[in-house]
């Protein structure tokens, strides 16, 4: 925080001023607090009921996701709590963030899952953050606001961005399993913050450990999200109630995903876009109560990064620039400590990029439209776009085929996805869709 | 004059006494300048462009009026900022990169002001332009831009996140 003194001297006074520079991006930011907030709409349109228990999970992460084999099991783990106020609108405060590197990547991207639930609708919602330092203390930052995916530190107006609300559609579904999920989460949400040392906690008692459908039973799950997968630090901690957790059930292999675009329309112009190792991009998450074609729907975004670098060439013209991710299919499950998994009671599916495949293709794209130009000399001339903006390909992950919708895909600029637009010609302008080049999430040459 | 203020508040007192340092505490207004892209690079070859000018939008938030203090070229090498200048802007026509020198029948060039000691008002825009010339030896760069300025009586600086390279070669 700059709360830097500053003591003008006026005209014709001597000129003893001491003046303190404030950096503009940090003059008005908060402190450095980290929080998944957002609005419930239900779906017949109206807000979630106040009260209504909202969670956080931490999900599998991209390494543990990208190592897996179809029946593999995950166990996921609630790691803050709030409750639905009035209006719809929830704030779940993340307060111990250091705590969160055990569900991490080795890069510190956290998979995280917000979940609500009420009699008629379920509401999931998938989110990606970033573990970074802030003036020297943890918090979290959307992935897709750094400059460079390795980045490790972050600013105070990047936290904050993070904590913007996002607004989450929840999905009609079936009652028995609407009230399965809200029990699920209440018996969560009671049990955040957990206290170890409390061994009166009843694991079967009536507050929702009861066994959701024990009739079928398969093994404990195996492999996790590199953290205790129960309530209460694990399935022998004495708080613990319920197992939560999603299995692998389907390799969906190489689907397509837009990252980028280039509109090198003025003669002698080309647009050059490079997606290089560490390159990250925010895909939408399908989710599904019943898992089947046609029943999904997408609520939030993951984000994967490339561990392979792929050229797309120089061109003229209007090109969209695709690389190609691997999905799979998760059955999201949870039972009562003591009982087994039931391979038939999931209460939601899920399709989601699982790793980074490689390759890249390269298709027309029509023109859009765009109005905020800036002058771009001739000559070679060439301007490189290295920033966070980018434009959201709303069905930029080819996921039709196998789930009857396709999902969304973005990729910011950085250091290891560039645009770079030449003009080897006379002056020429390049022109912003929303805004100039240098902010906007797609542009044209004229 | 820039200083960091770790000694601000003993000073202000010491010199003025506590009430006419009532405004150490900090900014109290949103900083009219913000530029919050994080990469922005022009590369020009030398050999058509030992000059080159650059523009950069000055379009303020707020309603508070702000006045250039000077323009800072960090890291510049084997290139100098012979001279900076504000022009008013169409907002839908930007100067971003232009040959240099600028034509004078360029009717927004002939309204050009120094930047710097120029008064600009919330509402307006204008573009900061930045006539960059290649001294040699090898390739020329500046690796970002600064805006220092004076807003309600506070002195601000901008990060205008532009850099710029001049090649002997090409830019590929």
């Amino acid at each position: 925080m700059f709360h830097k003194g500053i003591c003008l001297l006026g005209a014709g006074v001597l000129a003893v001023s001491v003046i303190a520079v404030p950096i503009s991006a940090s003059a008005a930011d908060p402190a450095v607090t980290s929080a998944i907030t957002g609005h419930i709409e239900g779906s017949d349109g109206t807000a979630f009921a106040a009260g209504t228990p909202v969670v956080v999970w931490s999900t599998p992460s991209q390494d543990s996701l990208a190592a897996a084999k179809v029946g593999d099991s995950f166990v996921n783990t609630p790691i803050a709590s709030g409750v639905v106020e009035s209006g719809g609108a929830f704030s779940v405060p993340i307060d111990d963030v250091t705590s969160l590197s055990q569900f991490a990547s080795k890069d510190g991207l956290l998979n995280l899952e917000v979940r609500a639930a009420d009699d008629t609708d379920v509401a999931p919602f998938a989110l990606s953050r970033k573990i970074v330092t802030v003036d020297g203390k943890a918090a979290l930052v959307d992935p897709g606001d750094l400059s460079n995916s390795k980045a490790t530190t972050a600013t105070t107006a990047q936290v904050a961005a993070a904590n913007k609300p996002t607004t989450i559609a929840a999905t009609k579904a079936p009652k028995s399993v609407a009230r399965k999920t809200a029990r699920v989460m209440a018996v969560a949400s009671d049990e955040l913050p957990v206290d170890p040392q409390d061994p009166s906690q009843d694991p079967t008692d009536g507050s929702g450990g009861a066994p959701l459908d024990p009739s079928q039973e398969t093994p404990e799950p195996t492999s996790g999200t590199g953290g205790p997968g129960t309530v209460g630090g694990g399935p022998d901690s004495p708080s613990s109630t319920q197992v939560c957790g999603e299995d692998y059930m389907q390799d969906f292999g190489s689907r397509k995903v837009i990252v980028g675009s280039s509109y090198a329309n003025a003669g002698s112009t080309t647009g050059t876009f490079t997606y290089s190792s560490g390159a990250s991009s925010s895909i939408g998450v399908g989710y599904s109560v019943t898992g089947s074609k046609g029943s999904y729907s997408q609520s939030g975004t993951s984000s994967s990064s490339s561990n392979g670098s792929v050229g797309f060439g120089t061109r003229s013209g209007g090109y969209s620039y695709a690389t190609y991710f691997k999905f799979g299919k998760y059955g999201s499950y949870c039972y009562p400590v003591g009982s087994k998994k039931n391979v038939d009671s999931y209460y939601a599916y899920k399709v989601r990029p699982s790793s980074y495949a490689g390759g890249g293709t390269v298709n027309s794209s029509t023109t859009p439209s765009a109005t905020k130009c800036t002058d771009f000399s001739g000559g070679g001339t060439t301007i490189t776009r290295n920033s966070s903006g980018a434009n959201t390909w709303s069905s930029g992950a080819s996921l039709d085929a196998v789930i009857g919708i396709n999902l969304s895909s973005k990729t910011g600029y950085t250091s290891t996805a560039k645009l770079s637009y030449k003009n080897n010609g006379s002056k020429k302008k390049i022109c912003g869709t929303n805004d100039y080049f240098a902010n906007s999430q797609r542009s044209v040459t004229k | 004059m820039i200083r960091r203020s770790t000694s601000v508040a003993l000073a202000c007192v010491l010199v003025f006494g506590l009430v006419s340092c009532a405004r150490a505490s900090g900014p109290t207004t949103p900083a009219a300048l913000h530029y919050t892209d994080n990469g922005l690079e022009i590369c020009v070859p030398i050999s058509t462009h030992p000059d080159l000018a650059v523009g950069i939008r000055v379009d303020l938030r707020g309603d508070e009026p702000m006045t250039i203090k000077s323009i800072q070229a960090v890291d510049a090498s084997a290139l100098r900022v012979e001279g900076t200048w504000v022009v008013p802007a169409d907002p839908d026509n930007r100067t971003g990169s232009a040959d240099w020198p600028i034509a004078d029948g360029e009717p927004w060039w002939s309204k050009r002001r120094q930047a710097e000691g120029t008064k600009l008002n919330p509402g307006e825009h204008h573009d900061l332009i930045l006539h960059v010339h290649h001294t040699g030896p090898g390739n020329g760069s500046l690796r970002d831009v600064k805006i220092e300025y004076e807003q309600d009586g506070q002195l601000r600086v901008a990060d205008a996140h532009t850099s710029v390279r001049m090649a002997t070669g090409t830019c590929d």
